[in-house]
């Protein structure tokens, strides 16, 4: 059952690595800026797999993956790296900037990617895919009985 | 720069005494005493104590999550921070998006139906049943103990703050008063008495945050002119990053998304459940329950430093002074006296949930690794209480140290439990490859790593550059030894798996 998760963990390992390297380069001598600007692309990016890696590994059935729980592992991504790149490749924030919902546009957008966007997909696809791939109400009662089963 | 010590609240309160005030508060600490006396006739064993009989409902599980996940930090310091730092300070609470479900996701179904299976009640039993590791196990729980000490003390000191400033007691007898209130019902109805209090007092908290978020804004004149104003005086203070730029802010993102994933108090909850089938909409109410209580942490911050920018208000001495400067001059009192009472209730739920964690820790998770048998044991609930007892006094003893020592003790807490507890369970419980030598090498290397560099940085020894936080480091580096060292020794993965074990990971 090694088999199946091994994606997961390659992701996770990958977004692993990444951080890792972005703070290396903040830790190695040389140019300051040009480290901390890879620095923030390497957490902005090996962070939003961590996550998307943890949600998959979590999410993995030995039938594979349920489709539900894939998109919203995958659009957890999209909008969570999405949000953090838009802010990072924005230009410097001006005094006049256009503001968007009552904030700069660019936080805006941001916040909206990567808070609003996960903060209302992820529980409302989990409760949607509950019943169905989550827990199936067969599958805890299987499980239950197989404790239940002196040779189990 | 801001490292985990910005959640610490040490320094002094202004004095916010009076009359409604501090009626107010003696109603809500006789209030809560009143929930533990009630629960404490419901206690009768140590499973009642630890994981409240197995007996909670969905609604006050997904509010004593989010009241136990929430310290004085998102009242006080928070906003502080945010005052101090802009945007950068959100990126703190920002990952609650993604961690409100993930808790469920990743740790809440797995844990549930394991604690029933084999009538866990801990953290480390978890770590230790997966592992079929007694040394993983009592490792775990060493770290949580080393880690927790720390935290209870700098929240024991942080509730005699809040007293002190609204009663006016003193420092030293503020901190005995929280602290006795807190012990009376921790000890007596443990974690049952902890859920009921926790659900009055998130109900506190979020009524609260909610109430002045909407006088934060009208105050400053809407959300769009509190921009343009601040816009004008620095315009990154609100660009997307803050004013401590995009390292920091995606340090605190990364430690605080993948880091609530270890928190010990909030993982253990998940044995409370008394339906495991429940679970289906606890993200949606913890997020709505989260959202909630957070409003404050924002508006005020973004509100007072307005208020400074159009010359109305002198700029603050310390930023901590920014929600009670806030609620005494732009609250109706009675307001006010909410969200004092909300502030001691945020600490004094964490404080009874690491207490309940750290009584277990004892009691049940360091014998069980020098292999005594607890669970059966008729003193289990009398040995539960008396270390809950010694917690408490052992905390509130060392909260009246020198402020450095506790600020030294609680910093590296929340950085601790993640790059011990990540690891061997959020990832070990989803990952039949992962391996009991993969486990104990990350709780090891990151219980070494962060005491050895809080230590060195606390002496001065190390100074680290902006945007590079010791949790962060600790955090990716225990993952990554967690990952490599089980796959270095994969051929004993499948070994190390009990048949039930299995059968939780695979639905």
């Amino acid at each position: 059952m090694i088999r199946l998760t091994r994606s997961p963990i390659t992701l996770l390992f990958a977004g692993l690595v990444i951080v890792a390297a972005g703070y290396v380069a903040i830790l190695l001598p040389g140019d300051g800026s040009t480290a901390r600007e890879l620095g923030a692309w390497a957490l902005a990016l090996g962070a939003s797999l961590v996550l998307t890696g943890m949600l998959a590994l979590a999410a993995a059935r030995p039938a594979g993956t349920p489709r539900m729980m894939r998109a919203a592992t995958w659009l957890t991504f999209l909008a969570t790296f999405g949000g953090l790149a838009y802010a990072l490749a924005a230009p410097a924030p001006v005094t006049d900037g256009p503001l968007l919902l009552g904030l700069p546009r660019v936080t805006a957008i941001m916040l909206l990617l990567t808070g609003l966007v996960p903060l209302i997909a992820l529980p409302l696809a989990y409760a949607h895919a509950f019943d169905r791939d989550v827990l199936p109400r067969e599958d805890v009662s299987r499980l239950m009985d197989a404790e239940r089963q002196p040779d189990a | 720069m801001p490292e985990l010590s910005a959640l610490l609240q040490v320094a002094a309160i202004p004095a916010v005494r009076q009359p409604v005030i501090i009626i107010v508060g003696v109603a809500y600490f006789v209030a809560c005493s009143a929930i533990g006396w009630w629960a404490a006739r419901r206690t009768k064993t140590a499973d009642d104590f630890f994981v409240a009989g197995r007996s909670i409902g969905l609604v006050p599980f997904a509010i004593a999550a989010m009241a136990a996940t929430l310290s004085g930090f998102s009242f006080i310091g928070g906003p502080g921070l945010v005052y101090a730092i802009g945007m950068t300070a959100v990126f703190i609470i920002l990952p609650a998006a993604i961690t409100n479900t993930a808790g469920a996701w990743v740790l809440g179904k797995r844990m549930r139906l394991l604690g029933e299976l084999r009538r866990l009640v801990t953290v480390p039993d978890a770590i230790g049943a997966r592992f079929r590791s007694p040394g993983a196990q009592g490792l775990s729980a060493i770290a949580i103990l080393v880690g927790i000490i720390g935290y209870i003390a700098t929240n024991v000191l942080a509730l005699g703050l809040v007293v002190d400033a609204l009663f006016g007691v003193g420092l030293v007898p503020g901190i005995w008063i929280g602290t006795g209130i807190t012990l009376a019902y921790s000890a007596s109805g443990g974690i049952l008495a902890g859920i009921y209090t926790d659900v009055f007092q998130g109900l506190l908290m979020a009524i609260a945050s909610s109430i002045v978020f909407v006088f934060a804004l009208d105050s400053g004149g809407g959300l769009a002119a509190i921009t343009r104003t601040l816009q004008a005086l620095d315009p990154v203070f609100l660009g997307p990053w803050g004013t401590r730029g995009a390292m920091v802010a995606l340090s605190f993102f990364f430690v605080f998304a993948v880091g609530s994933l270890g928190q010990p108090h909030i993982a253990h909850k998940y044995y409370m459940l008394k339906d495991v089938r429940r679970l289906k909409w606890y993200p949606l109410l913890m997020t709505i329950s989260m959202i909630l209580a957070q409003l404050l942490f924002v508006s005020v911050g973004i509100a007072m430093k307005a208020f400074v920018a159009r010359g109305e208000m002198a700029p603050l001495t310390r930023a901590d002074d920014a929600t009670p400067l806030f609620l005494l001059e732009h609250v109706p009192v009675f307001v006010s006296a909410l969200v004092f009472a909300g502030v001691a209730a945020a600490i004094m739920s964490t404080v009874n949930s690491f207490l309940s964690v750290g009584a277990a820790a004892i009691t049940h998770d360091l014998p069980r690794a020098w292999g005594a048998a607890t669970a059966a044991r008729p003193d289990a609930l009398r040995n539960a209480r008396l270390w809950t007892a010694v917690l408490s006094v052992l905390a509130a003893v060392l909260a009246q140290a020198s402020g450095t020592l506790v600020a030294f003790l609680g910093i590296f807490g929340y950085g601790l439990f993640a790059c011990t507890l990540v690891p061997s369970l959020a990832l070990g419980l989803n990952w039949q490859g992962a391996t009991r030598e993969g486990a104990i090498s990350s709780i090891v290397v990151g219980l070494v790593m962060t005491l050895g560099l809080e230590t060195a940085a606390w002496l001065k020894l190390v100074s680290l550059p902006v945007g590079v936080t010791i949790s962060g480091l600790s955090l990716v580096l225990s993952m990554l030894v967690f990952v490599g060292v089980s796959y270095l020794t994969r051929s004993g993965a499948a070994g190390q798996l009990d048949t039930d074990v299995k059968a939780v990971m695979e639905v």
